[in-house]
Parts: C-alpha cells; structure tokens; sequence
C-alpha cells in the first residue's frame, strides 16, 4: 500500500506553504474601535463585520437568562429610526446582506452591500450596534415565547441544554427551564447591553473596495460618537458560576422515545490557554475520529471562542447500542493515553498552514480569523514551534477523567448498567423509561 | 417612537445605488478540451490557492437506471477519501465475499418476516456464519482503507475545504489547494476519474443505511412527497426517494457499472478559481484531464423519462389537474405549494426568479412581511426555485409552517390570496427596481467567495448548458412587471399546482392540549351515535381538521361547548 504520509514529505510541504493569509491588511483606531481594513477592489463588494466580546461574569446573578434575552430583543428590535419593518425594508432596497449572530460572550453583526452603497450600509450598521430600538410589547412577548418554548421542551432538549449549559457552551445562550427569565425587567436589559456593548472590546473589520481614507471616514462619521461606556464592566457572578446555575452531574441521562442512542462528553477549557496547540487540537482531533472509523461516528467540537468546552460525540447502529458506553469511553481513555504521534502533529501542521493559506479565497472565513486573532504572526510562529510532548499534555489536560461529563441520549436501564459498570454513576435522569 | 420608510425615502435609496453597468460578470475563461471536458477558469492573482471543482452531469435524476440513492452512494465512495491507484483490484475479492454474504443476510432477513407463525425459522448456526463472514470482510476492507481515511493523497497535497455534492442534476467534488500542488492534483484527480474506483463502497453503504435509519436521509421524506406527486411523469419525480431497500439491494458491482456509465467526458466540467491563468494551464489540463477517454455511446446520456421540450411545454408543465395532499406526519406541521416551471434555460427563467424575489426572497417581501411579520400567521416561510434540480420540468416551492394558533388551512389560504393578489394587481415600479436590485446583489455576492462561484458556474454549466446562467439579472437586467405578472399568471395557476399540508394526525398526535380534549369529547360523543368504531375516526379526524383551522380561543370556546353537551 501507499503511505501518504511521513515527516519528509510533511516537512517539505509544510515548509512551501505560506502561514498567514490577507497581505494587505491595514489597522486604525478611531474612538477608541480597533478598526482592521482588508482593500481589495475586484468587486464592488464591501463587507463590515463588527465583533463585539463580553465576559459570561457580566451575566447579572439571578438573571442569567438576559444575554439570550437580549439576543432574541435585539433580533426581534429595529434600530436607530426604524422599527424592525422598516430597517428590513431599507435593508433590502439596496440589497444587502445583514446579520447578527451571537453566541455567549461574543456579538457579531455584519453588513455586506454595493461599495456605491456604503454609506448608507456604515449607517444602518451603527444602528444596529449602537442604536438598537426596543419595542417594550415585542421585548414581553419574547420573554412569553422564551418561556413556552422552555415548558415545551422535549427530554432530549432539555437534557441537552442542561449539558451544554452546565459546561459553558457558548451555543447556550439561555439557561435552561425558566430560571433566569422571570425576574429580568426592561431596564436590566437596556443597562446590560450597555455594559456589553462597547466600543473597547470591539473590533471592526471592513473587507472590500474601499480604501484607507475612505474607511477612516466611514467609521469616524457612524461609530465616532459611539465612545467608550460609561458603565464600567460591572462582575455579577464569577464565570465558573454562572457556567454552574445548574449542577454539573458526572453522567446526565435522558429517556427519549427516538431510536438512535448517543452519548456525549464534554470538557471545560483547562484553566492554562495554549493557543498555538488550540489551533492544532481540533485537526489533530478530526483526523483521531476518522481512525475510529468503521467503529464508532465520533465528532469532536471544538470551537475557538475562548471559554468553548471540547465536545466529544459518539453515536453507534441501532445494533450496537449496547457497546455504545463501554466502547466510547475506552476509546476516550485510549486516545487520552496513547495520544498523538509525530506523523499526526505533522499532518495537522501541514493542514493548518493550507487553510490559512487559502483564506484569501474565502473572505468571510477570513474577516472570522481575523477578527478571532487567528491571523497573527506570532500565532504562526508559535505554531511551528509545537511539539509532541505539549500537544499529548494539553490534551491529557482536556481529557482529564476528574473534568469530563457524559450526558447519554436514548438511555434505557441496560445502557444505565452498563454506564454504571464503566465507572459512570448516574447522577441526573431527565425524562422516563 | 419609530417612523415607517416611506417609499419616497425608498425611491431615494434605490436611486443612490445608481445605475447597474458598474455590476460586474465574473471574468471566466472557458475551453472544452479535446475529449469534450468543459473548463471555466476565473483568475485571482496573488492569491497563492485555488479552488477546484470537477461536475459530474448526472445526478439523482439520472442514474442509468439505478434508483436515486445510486448517485449519493457514487459522490461519496469515489469523492470522500482517495483510494491509492492499484488498491481496488487487491480488495476485489474481499468486495465481492462481503457483497454476497450482505445480500445472502438480507434475503435471510426477508424470508423470516414472510414466514407464517409457527413455521420454523431458518437453523441460526448458518446465519451465525453469514454474519461472522461479511464481519470479517468488512473488518478487513476498514483495516485495508483505514490509513486513507485519516490521511490521503489530497491531503498530503494540502487539500482543505473538501466538499461532496449531489443534486438531482449533478455530482461534485471541491477542494481548496495550495498553487503549487495544482500539478499533483490534476494527475491524481485524472487517475481517479479515470478508473472510478469503488472500493470504499460496502463503507458507504453502511453510513448512509444509518443515517436513513437514524432519520436524516440526504432529501427530506416531505419532499418526497411533494415531488411525486407533483412532477409524477417527470425525470425528478424520485429524485428525493431514499429508503433502506433501494441502498441495501445495490451491489458494488452495479456501482462500478454506473460509474463507468456516467464519468465520460463528455459529462464532465472543471471549475478552478484562483492563483492560476486559464491559458497557462491549458496545456497541463490537456494532459491530465483531456486524456480521459471518451466512453462509447455516451452521448445519449440521459435515461427515464425524457427531458422537457419546448415545442412541448404545454404538455410538460401541465400536471394532471392540480393537487391538494393532506399527509400526516410524526411531527412536522407545514403546508407546501409546488407550482411546475421550466427548466433554467428557458426564457421565463428571470421573470420567474424576480417573481419569487418579490413574493419571499428578502426579509421585506410580500409573503415575509405580510404573513410573518405583521399578520403572524407564519413562524417561518422559504420560496425556491428550481426544486429538486433546473434541468427539467421543477417546481417552485413556497414552504411555511403555521405559528402558534394558526391553522395549516388558514395560512393556505392567506397564501393563495397574496399570489391572486401578484396575478391581480399591478406591480409597482418600485417592486420590480428592488427585485432587479436583490437579484444583482446577489449574483455580486456569490462572485465573493470562490467555492460559491465555483458551486454557481458548475451548477448553471451542467443545468442550463452556460456558466452565464447563473448571472441573468447582472447580464440582461431590465426586468418589466409586465412580464413578471405574466408569468405569474401563467405559471402559478391551479392546473400546475400540486399543495401538500403535513400534519400530525389528530388522533394519534393531538397538537396541544384542547386538542387532547376536543377529542376525547368529540369521541364520547360520536360513539354514542355511531357504533361502528372505523366510522367514528373518520369523521373524529375530519372534524379535528376542521376544528383546527378556528383560532385557540374559538377552539377552546367550542370545547367548552361541547363539554357540556356531555356532562349528564
């Protein structure tokens, strides 16, 4: 047979590609934003991304349903003098693109639209971010739909939300059940989009054909009066704590009628960040769950965002479901002792540098890296200088025994013996058999 | 307080987006290579990467006589990983004991369900056999092909971004490459194509058994629905059956047949976007991809039923009277419109892509805005064009799901009004400037990121038979209403349309609690009249429809009615 890989091979090839992607980048601070401007003329495209970070601590204590609260206002809201009808009108007149996509700790709003129609697209962008316009009836009936959609959860759902929610999944936007709903007013959440939304802790990237002077205008005029808030980031509750308004059992069970079993398991971020490693693990963990092909569909998530847990998925054939707990954690604990060879640490460097070299063929991707600081030379060179020993360190660290939760989808009393002879006591059962 | 744009405002917008010539058509260099292969290049220079993406013209719709689930199972086993040459003639042997013990397991499987009770089962030392042996092959063939699927030729070349795609009309392959493996991959790719090696396919075959048992089939079962009855005579109307015996009875060898049947030349186009220039690489591709020989008779490449006419569009488009389905379902509520087109390449193609601009395909259009957002009929609502593929007759489809307190027949019904409305009612200048507008945008747009433009210019290439397709309204612009209300008059009548409500069945999944309750009502009371149990459901789900179709509060109103006709 033919072998594809080996250091020689990883070496030449690794050292031909380029490590960083958009050559032309200029950055520029205009009222206290950090501005990074990508110039590219071969389409009368621009695209305007703002990101905007927080930290979970700012959930107010008690109330730490609000950031999925005023994710749904903000969506459901219109901005500066429109109300949500109109902005979607002035939107679509020029045809452009908006967006606003959040996930715990991190806002992102982003505009796409005709260069002649800049503009107006800069202007409905501040709108959006700095103006944002609350409809008090609309805000209620959120809160009401929030709160039936938690009452019409099925076991599953609600098993899954608990899990994710318990590890500080930035997906989970909203704590689970009604608990941190009720007790949110208007002005809570008018006090924390303040809190969080500054210009500080953000970051504008503008990608397209414009040019220097331009987009120092552009920003000055719509986001220069933005200023930095006035409201210092206040601590509710520390991070770890509102990751834990829920409890955080070794293995969460959920009797669900649907056929197919999984079980998951997660893992906080360890307390010490590698970032250089992190950008290796999730192509070092891809490549170990199509090893175990043919065995078991395994999916391992791991997201940038820096408080993301790992996320380990494991689904088996309707007859197999038996094997599916003991078979899943001896993998995990094989993967955890054996770790990763030299040709792995190889390989993902090989595709690390490829797909940073081909981002300047997918702009989007591109402004997501940069505005993540991704894109950094030092990252680059931190990256090079990876070794094995870290690498299996760092993943020792994740895949701590002590740290790692399970939560099993499709349970049932045999699939509970066996997880209870694996070592995983079930402490919380959502549903019944 | 907030104030509505007003359309003077709107008029004023529109007019500072300007005049649509500064709108570019992407720069694409097109050859056909001496074998019949269709190359489109588009440069960007600088940029040191490419993205390559080979169509293989075919699709569900056409998979030489094999049933859809044939053309998933080829993208996957020829496109997913890249078996080293030489490989598949080793692994013959153990294909063909893994196939026959499959096939020997699932006639087993099959003559013990016909088997009449108290007949005796087959002797289970014998299947204990059947099962170790296809075991046994399968667990070789994963060791044999294990090293691949953690580490193949592309990726050692650098390959990223690696996407498989199937459609009714066609099979694709993308993958982003550093510039300086462009020469590799094009001879490893030639290789591939050349001998189709389908080694990986018992593989296959078992992942895609278990994703349509686990639920989540490549096409979505409701769409099953629609499309065969709406496109029945049509080469589409199976092109979204997937089940587990049409997988299950597919042998590797019929695979391979087919592969040899559908990657000819003549099928094939090549879309690269990036660091290279059309002309330079020219020679390189004549040498790899133009030496692919041409396959005898392929150019009768289509089979089933034929393809539209368009000195017979009357017959095509026309389906046979108009339907109305009422399907029940294990949860999803929706209501379907699919309404039979023509193909891309007919002239109609702009006015019928501005028509459902103007009815769902912004935020701000009709449906959106006056079924979703201000009346609140629907929770969510999608338009499409060209369902499942644009080769042939298709459907547009208007897709909603009722919100909370609506009926499935009253957002019908307030769908049917606002396409009367289209057919009846002038459109305004600014409608169709705004729709002109959206489309422009979006065909801009979708030049942006290269793997879009490559997925736009291989889909209209295999579609429509031009890359230019794919950018109608930045190429001709010009949109009159005139014609898009012509259009929609002609094609969003009764006679083409075929409306499919899903639903959970009232008696086996009441949708909330007076539900619950309106039946146990309803059922005391029914079998009270009529004794005859069959009978009563029938006119129990009959009424529960009805009944669904009033507001909650004139549904719980009617409960409570009723409830004391009950009570001694």
């Amino acid at each position: 047979m033919i072998r594809w890989t080996g250091p020689a091979l990883a070496v030449v090839l690794a050292a031909a590609l380029p490590a960083q992607g958009p050559r032309e980048r200029q950055s520029f601070q205009t009222a206290g934003l950090n501005c990074v401007l990508v110039e590219t003329h071969e389409r009368p495209l621009i695209r305007v991304e703002l990101v905007t970070r927080w930290d979970r601590g700012e959930l107010p204590a008690g109330k730490e349903g609000i950031a999925g609260f005023l994710v749904e206002a903000i969506e459901a809201g219109g901005a500066g003098a429109y109300n949500r009808a109109a902005f979607s009108r002035a939107l679509d007149a020029l045809g452009m693109t908006f967006s606003f996509k959040a996930r715990m700790g991190v806002f992102r709003w982003t505009m796409v639209a005709d260069s002649r129609s800049q503009e107006t697209a800069m202007e409905l962008l501040a709108d959006a971010v700095v103006r944002p316009a609350f409809d008090g009836p609309l805000v209620e009936n959120e809160r009401k739909e929030l709160l039936r959609q938690a009452g019409a959860q099925t076991p599953r759902e609600r098993g899954i939300a608990l899990f994710l929610w318990s590890l500080g999944d930035p997906a989970a936007m909203t704590v689970p059940g009604a608990q941190g709903f009720d007790r949110i007013e208007f002005q809570d959440l008018i006090d924390f989009r303040r809190r969080v939304i500054r210009p500080e802790s953000s970051t504008l990237l503008l990608y397209g054909d414009l040019n220097l002077s331009q987009a120092k205008q552009l920003v000055l005029m719509h986001l220069g009066i933005w200023g930095p808030s006035a409201q210092a980031p206040v601590k509710g509750i520390p991070a770890k704590a509102a990751a834990k308004a829920v409890p955080d059992p070794c293995l969460m069970a959920v009797f669900d009628p649907a056929p197919g079993a999984e079980l998951w398991a997660g893992a906080p971020r360890p307390r010490t960040s590698e970032p250089a490693v992190e950008a290796l693990l999730p192509i070092l963990l891809a490549r170990a769950s199509r090893s175990l092909f043919g065995t078991f569909e395994m999916a391992f998530q791991l997201p940038p965002e820096g408080h993301s847990p790992l996320l380990i998925k494991a689904k088996v054939p309707l007859a197999d479901r038996d094997a599916l707990v003991s078979g899943f954690t001896a993998a995990l604990a094989g993967l955890r002792r054996n770790g990763f060879s030299q040709e792995d640490l190889a390989c993902a460097l090989i595709q690390w540098k490829a797909e940073n070299s081909a981002l300047a063929l997918h702009p989007e991707a591109m402004l997501r890296e940069l505005a993540d600081g991704r894109l950094e030379p030092e990252l680059a060179r931190a990256v090079d200088q990876v070794t094995l020993a870290r690498v299996d360190q760092v993943l020792r660290d994740w895949l701590d025994p002590e740290r790692v939760r399970f939560l099993l989808l499709g349970a049932d009393t045999p699939m509970l013996q066996a997880a209870e002879q694996a070592g995983l006591k079930p402490s919380a059962l959502v549903g019944s058999e | 307080m907030r104030f509505a744009l007003a359309p003077f405002a709107l008029s004023a917008l529109i007019g500072v987006a300007g005049p649509a010539q500064s709108v570019r058509l992407p720069q694409v260099f097109e050859k056909t290579l001496g074998n019949g292969i269709r190359v489109m290049v588009v440069e960007r220079p600088g940029c040191g990467a490419i993205r390559a993406q080979v169509f293989i013209r075919g699709g569900r719709a056409n998979t030489g006589g094999l049933p859809p689930v044939a053309a998933d199972l080829l993208a996957r086993t020829l496109f997913q990983r890249m078996l080293p040459a030489g490989l598949e003639p080793k692994l013959e042997p153990l294909l063909e004991q893994e196939g026959g013990a499959f096939e020997a397991l699932r006639l087993d499987r099959l003559a013990q369900a016909r088997l009449p009770e108290g007949a005796q089962a087959p002797v289970a030392s014998e299947q204990a056999a059947l099962k170790a042996l296809e075991e046994n092959a399968t667990a070789t063939l994963q060791k044999r092909m294990g090293e691949t699927e953690t580490w193949d030729a592309l990726d050692a070349m650098g390959g990223t971004r690696r996407m498989v795609g199937v459609s009714a009309d066609f099979l694709s392959q993308g993958i982003d490459l550093p510039i300086a493996s462009f020469d590799a991959w094009c001879r490893a790719e030639t290789a591939q194509l050349l001998h189709q090696p389908v080694g990986r396919f018992p593989l296959e075959r078992d992942r895609l058994i278990q994703e349509i048992e686990a639920g989540t089939p490549p096409s979505p079962p409701a769409l099953s629905v629609l499309l065969a009855t709406a496109l029945s005579g049509r080469p589409y109307a199976l092109a979204a059956e997937f089940h587990r015996s049409q997988v299950e009875t597919l042998t590797w060898r019929e695979l391979g047949t087919y592969a040899r049947w559908a990657v000819s030349p003549e099928n094939l186009s090549l879309v690269l976007v990036g660091d290279v220039k059309g002309p330079a690489a020219l020679p390189l591709l004549e040498r790899t991809f133009g030496t692919l020989p041409r396959s005898p008779g392929s150019a009768a490449h289509w089979e089933g039923s034929p393809l539209f006419q368009a000195s017979d569009a009357v017959s095509s488009l026309e389906s046979p009277g108009g339907r109305r389905l009422i399907v029940s379902t294990t949860g999803d509520t929706r209501v379907f419109f699919g309404w039979r087109v023509p193909p891309a390449n007919h002239p109609d193609g702009s006015a019928l892509r501005a028509l459902t601009q103007i009815l769902g395909g912004a935020p701000s259009s009709r449906l959106n805005q006056n079924l979703v957002a201000t009346r609140g009929l629907a929770s969510r609502l999608t338009i499409r064009m060209g369902v499942p593929g644009r080769r042939d007759v298709n459907l547009l489809v208007i897709e909603a799901e009722p919100a909370r307190g609506h009926s499935l027949d009253e957002l019908e019904q307030a769908i049917q009004d606002e396409v009367l409305r289209l057919q009846r009612e002038p459109l305004t200048d600014l409608e169709v400037r705004q729709a002109q507008v959206q489309m422009e945008a979006e065909e801009t747009l979708v030049q942006e990121d290269a793997s879009n433009l490559a997925e736009a210019l291989g889909a209209a290439q295999c579609q429509g038979g031009d890359w230019r397709m794919a950018f109608r309204a930045l190429e001709a612009g010009g949109l009159k209403a005139a014609d898009i209300q012509r259009v929609a008059r002609t094609y969003l009548v009764p006679a083409r349309a075929t409306i499919a409500q899903l639903g959970p069945d009232p008696l086996l999944l009441p949708m909330d609690r007076t539900e619950s309750r309106l039946l146990q009502v309803l059922t005391a009371l029914l079998r009270r009249k009529l004794g005859n149990t069959a009978q009563a459901d029938i006119v129990l789900r009959e009424a529960l429809r009805q009944l669904r179709m009033l507001s909650l509060a004139e549904r719980e109103q009617t409960l409570k009615l009723l409830e004391a006709q009950v009570q001694p």
